[in-house]
């Protein structure tokens, strides 16, 4: 098992991340390998990083933004299709 | 197999069979040095060699000829699986409803996004690809909440062999950036798993 992680993070503070199982991880400029006997704060992907020769040297916590709802209710056929035929726009 | 080796190559011995006219038995007299690997079933295709390339390929050879075909049509489809990858890895999302870009070491062809303990728009947990456009958009993944239906559109980069995923939806319609993430599959602190198969 191989994680990378992008060095540098999105509008939210998150960093976009992989956990390979199978097969070889892609080479990707800009991404940092996680030691493997790093733990992962409990706030992943919402982390500061320190990279050092493309390896993470070291990663701390930082707040997690508020998870948005879930999708509580679903539209009806009528509001699906207008969606589609671009009614109302 | 070693050749047979004569010292006198074709001579034989003719020997009248009493009783019949015109009917000889014969054995060779060529007084081999080295006697060479006889030409017979146990040579050519012994029963354990035809039963395990029965075994291996679903067909039991009768002939030496039939064997080297199974075998060929055997590594052909080893060749195949030779070069056919597979990878399977997750990612938490972080909630980004920028376009959402993954780099393969391989061609992906087909792919499985799978949410961890939860649903991806409409209350499905796998999705796989949309075969309804391929001309212009390889596949889709929709989605809906209560603000209207939304999808991801997915394009693929050869050169980088990255596949990209970018929202698309009603201009006319306030999607939340909950709702965009949701649809690209990136959902602040969601799991996700993916496996894909492809080609070298």
């Amino acid at each position: 098992m191989k994680r990378i992680i992008k060095i540098e993070s999105n509008e939210f503070g998150g960093h976009d991340n992989m956990t390979i199982y199978t097969g070889d991880a892609p080479e990707i400029d800009g991404w940092a390998e996680i030691p493997e006997e790093m733990i992962l704060p409990f706030s992943f992907p919402f982390v500061d990083i320190e990279v050092e020769d493309g390896i993470v040297a070291s990663m701390t916590q930082r707040e997690v933004p508020p998870s948005p709802p879930e999708p509580e209710e679903q539209p009806t056929t009528d509001e699906i299709l207008d969606a589609l035929l671009g009614v109302g726009e | 197999m070693q050749d047979r080796v004569s010292t006198y190559p074709g001579r034989i011995t003719l020997t009248p069979v009493t009783g019949e006219s015109n009917t000889y038995d014969w054995a060779r007299a060529d007084d081999p040095t080295v006697d060479g690997t006889p030409l017979n079933k146990a040579t050519f295709l012994p029963d354990a060699v035809a039963s395990a390339i029965g075994a291996l390929t679903g067909t039991t050879p009768s002939l030496p000829s039939e064997a080297l075909d199974a075998l060929t049509t055997a590594l052909d489809t080893m060749g195949l699986l030779y070069n056919s990858k597979i990878t399977a890895f997750s990612y938490v999302g972080t909630g980004s409803s920028s376009t959402r870009t993954t780099t393969f070491s391989f061609h992906p062809r087909i792919v499985f996004y799978i949410k961890e303990n939860g649903y991806i728009g409409q209350n499905r947990q796998i999705y796989t690809s949309n075969s309804e456009n391929t001309s212009t958009v390889p596949w889709q993944i929709w989605i809906y909440d209560s603000t209207g239906g939304a999808f991801c559109t997915f394009s693929y980069s050869e050169a980088n062999k990255q596949l990209s995923r970018s929202f698309n939806g009603s201009a006319a319609l306030p999607y939340s950036t909950a709702t965009k993430a949701e649809a690209l599959m990136n959902t602040s602190g969601k799991t996700y798993y993916v496996v894909a198969f492809g080609v070298k």
